[in-house]
């Protein structure tokens, strides 16, 4: 009987954990794409690997056949890259918008709309993603307008009047939108319900940032202020939060406490009745 | 002993003579203790827990479909400890099922389903099932995203029934698709009828317990550990249990409140929107998994395409449902298949061989299924 | 067992053991739990009382003719105002025996609540029925062509 106790929990244990890795679909990346990509001789193709896992759309989770399409779990390089699995390769420069515009749509047409987009008016090789958010290709970090905006800027945009004004409008809305995401952040470490704050805090950040990407200083004005009123009604929410989670803990501590007590006078009884 | 009072003896006196209250405190006691019975007390206890926060619920939920979710919602973070009553409630619900799950497995591995227990394994499985479809009946009402799609999925199998089919469904959904019909009936079946058959299941299981025991008695097929317990004893050590269940399910309210919650079921239903990617509930993801594994394994087989193409696609998709459909009766019909009279579990290699497999397989596909 | 016998003279000869005093102190824990589980519940079942502020409303005057009356809501709570040669009275609408509403009767000028054949005069004064206490009166002003009607 013990045995077989034994055995089924060891047997349980081994498969549950072989279904947990063969299901994980960034393993299955892992095991095709990078394992040819990384031993690539050109070296140009061959960094992307090391770029991408320092970036945010690893720790995201984000695939290279997320953006790139293919199909990750193939065994072939024709099957990887079969059209019929979505592959789409690399994209052109002015491709660009649209290929990072796949998942981050409202910020690819604000930015196709606005001054920078279709309506660039300078001469040379227009702006585009990569330009701030990324220095050599795969390194996207968190937008964040201190680290996308600040030197080196390529050269060729350097002089751009629109990039300089934005820079200084974005950097206090993304300071103080950091602060009270940390708050947030804070918040859902707590043991609370789903409070809902972080999906909020994406939506606030999705409703100001096309507005943005249209390097339009009137408009981007408007969206501040907004996101800013947005941004304090989640900080006073947090804030009312924390101190629910603490209530509730303590209250539930000396729920416990009370039981534990009565537990302890109902067993001093019990004992006593043994023959 | 300490000295009760005139009074009390009086009253215990009269309630006797009246109500026989000394006779059915003397039967209550007269229970063995084993670890099958206090497993079954706990069902009881938590059943009882899920009754009354489930009352206090029903204060502030409004059963319809544009004001489920706010009430749910409102409990959650307004009215004053409504997160205590309502987390109980939801916590309650998976202990409960994982205490029947355990009653069930401890019952079958000490064969408490041989001669003459049949009639109490197959009442005591019927309150095992009713557990399951209350938890199904029960989630739809807060009307989340969950709520809703969790329910598509549950009453779709419905349709794929021949003939009968269709009317099933809309008698499930009262309507063609989920909807505010569907959250009605579910009100009912999760408020009234079920609660009431459980009730008067639990009755009828004590009475076929008592009948059993009192044959095996007689026969002295079964070690009975204690017989004439102390009323006072065992009341002792039934509160006892309900204290450490009760500061259970609180620690599991106060620190780990986000497991009543798992994805999308914090944001209210869009019927125009299915989540991706979207579970079930722990206690059904054994059911999904096999819904996603069983036609995958087949079109994976060499025979599966061609001509046999049809017929591989249509036991993909009707083996599942006949397995999670099936499962059910396989369970009742236990007594009925294993008749021998051994008990020792260590004598009874084939069943405990089965019991095991059956676990660890409902283990494997739910591990997998919180991985999809 | 280690009980232990306390002697005395007089009336408190009585055997004192450890399981006495767990019985002592059985009561005062199970009143600890009943209250620890009572008053979250008791909590839960008493909705956030409403603060009692004052309200005010606004009535057009030409709303309110002579020998008329009107039905309105003051702060969520059904109130009644009425015209008479006497001048303007406002009162809570709910008749102060069981709380149906009361209408202001034109042809006996009083005001008649439904439910048991309650009757208040002009100035909320019981005339009939089994009400004992007077309608509350609500403070009334007219200003031009505006009736403000607030709580007292």
């Amino acid at each position: 009987m013990k045995r077989a106790i034994e055995l089924a929990a060891a047997t349980l244990i081994c498969l549950a954990l072989l279904g947990a890795r063969t299901a994980s679909a960034k393993q299955a990346a892992i095991d095709t794409c990078v394992a040819c990509h990384e031993q690539e001789e050109d070296e140009d193709v061959a960094k992307a690997v090391p770029e991408w896992r320092k970036s945010v759309h690893f720790a995201a989770e984000v695939t290279c056949d997320g953006c790139h399409g293919g199909n990750p779990r193939a065994k072939d390089e024709d099957d990887a890259h079969a059209e019929s699995a979505g592959w789409v390769g690399t994209p052109g420069w002015k491709e660009l918008p649209t290929f990072c515009g796949a998942c981050h749509e409202s910020i690819a047409h604000g930015f196709a709309d606005g001054n920078l987009g279709d309506g660039f008016e300078g001469g040379g090789i227009p702006p585009t993603c990569v330009d701030c958010h990324m220095s050599t290709g795969h390194d996207t970090q968190h937008a964040n307008a201190k680290e996308i905006l600040s030197d080196p800027l390529p050269e060729r945009l350097r002089g751009l009047p629109q990039l300089a004004q934005a820079r200084r409008d974005v950097l206090a809305l993304v300071q103080r939108e950091t602060v009270v995401s940390k708050r947030v952040a804070e918040v859902s470490a707590r043991a609370l319900p789903p409070t809902g704050l972080a999906r909020d805090l994406r939506a606030l950040h999705d409703g100001w940032a096309p507005h943005f990407h249209r390097f339009e200083p009137a408009e981007f004005a408007r969206a501040d202020v907004e996101a800013r009123a947005a941004l304090d009604t989640v900080e006073s929410r947090s804030a009312q939060l924390e101190q629910e989670a603490y209530a509730r803990a303590r209250l539930g501590e000396g729920g416990i406490a009370t039981l534990t007590l009565f537990f302890a006078v109902l067993a001093g009884l019990r004992s006593r009745r043994d023959p | 002993m300490s000295a009760r009072p005139e009074v009390v003896a009086e009253v215990a006196n009269w309630l006797e003579s009246r109500a026989g209250l000394r006779t059915l405190t003397r039967a209550i006691a007269a229970t063995p203790s084993g670890r099958t019975w206090w497993l079954g007390a706990t069902a009881l206890i938590a059943f009882a827990l899920q009754v009354v926060t489930g009352m206090l619920l029903l204060v502030y939920y409004v059963p319809a479909p544009d004001r489920a979710f706010a009430s749910a919602q409102a409990i959650l973070w307004e009215v004053p400890f409504g997160w205590l009553v309502r987390l109980a409630h939801a916590q309650g619900a998976s202990a409960l099922l994982a205490i029947g799950i355990a009653h069930t497995v401890l019952a079958a591995v000490r064969a408490d389903y041989k001669q003459p227990r049949e009639l109490v394994w197959v009442c005591g499985r019927i309150l095992t099932l009713l557990g399951f479809v209350a938890a199904l009946t029960g989630y739809i009402l807060p009307w989340s995203q969950l709520s809703y799609w969790a329910t598509t999925i549950a009453t779709s199998p419905l349709a794929k029934f021949p003939l009968v089919g269709t009317t099933l469904v809309t008698l499930a959904r009262g309507g063609e698709t989920v909807g505010g019909p569907t959250l009605s009936r579910a009100f009912v079946a999760h408020v009234v009828a079920l609660p009431l058959a459980a009730i008067a299941l639990f009755a009828l299981y004590g009475r076929l317990i008592a009948r059993a025991r009192r044959i095996e008695m007689r026969r002295g097929t079964r070690a009975i550990a204690r017989l004439a317990g102390d009323p006072r004893a065992r009341a002792l050590e039934v509160s006892m249990l309900v204290v450490v269940y009760l500061a259970v399910v609180l620690a599991l309210v106060i620190y780990v409140p986000s497991l009543a919650f798992p994805l999308h079921a914090d944001r209210p239903a869009d019927p125009l929107d299915t989540p991706n990617p979207i579970h079930p509930e722990w206690y059904f993801l054994w059911a999904s998994e096999l819904q996603r594994l069983i036609p995958d394994l087949i079109a994976a087989l060499p025979w599966s395409h061609g001509r046999l193409a049809a017929a591989a696609g249509w036991i993909g998709e009707l083996l599942p449902l006949a397995i999670i459909g099936g499962a059910p009766f396989v369970l009742l019909a236990v007594p009925f298949v294993d008749r021998g009279p051994e008990r020792d579990p260590r004598r009874r290699p084939v069943a405990i061989a089965v019991i095991v497999l059956t676990l660890a397989s409902l283990a494997v596909l739910t591990s997998l299924g919180a991985h999809e | 067992m280690s009980d232990f016998i306390v002697h005395s003279e007089g009336a408190l000869a009585q055997p004192v053991g450890r399981r006495r005093v767990l019985a002592w102190l059985l009561a005062p824990a199970a009143a600890a739990l009943a209250a620890a589980t009572g008053w979250p519940i008791a909590r839960y079942l008493f909705p956030a009382g409403v603060a009692a502020a004052a309200a005010a409303v606004e009535i057009p005057a030409r709303e309110v003719a002579l020998g008329e009356s009107k039905r309105f809501l003051l702060g969520g709570r059904p109130a009644i105002v009425v015209r008479t040669a006497q001048g303007l009275r406002a009162y809570w609408g709910a008749c102060t025996h069981l709380g149906c509403l009361v209408s202001w009767r034109r042809g006996r000028s009083d005001f008649f609540c439904p439910c048991h054949g309650g009757r208040f005069d002009v100035d909320g004064h019981v005339v009939g029925g089994p009400a004992r206490e007077p309608l509350a009166p609500l403070v009334i002003e007219e200003i031009g062509d505006t009736i403000r009607v607030r709580t007292a």
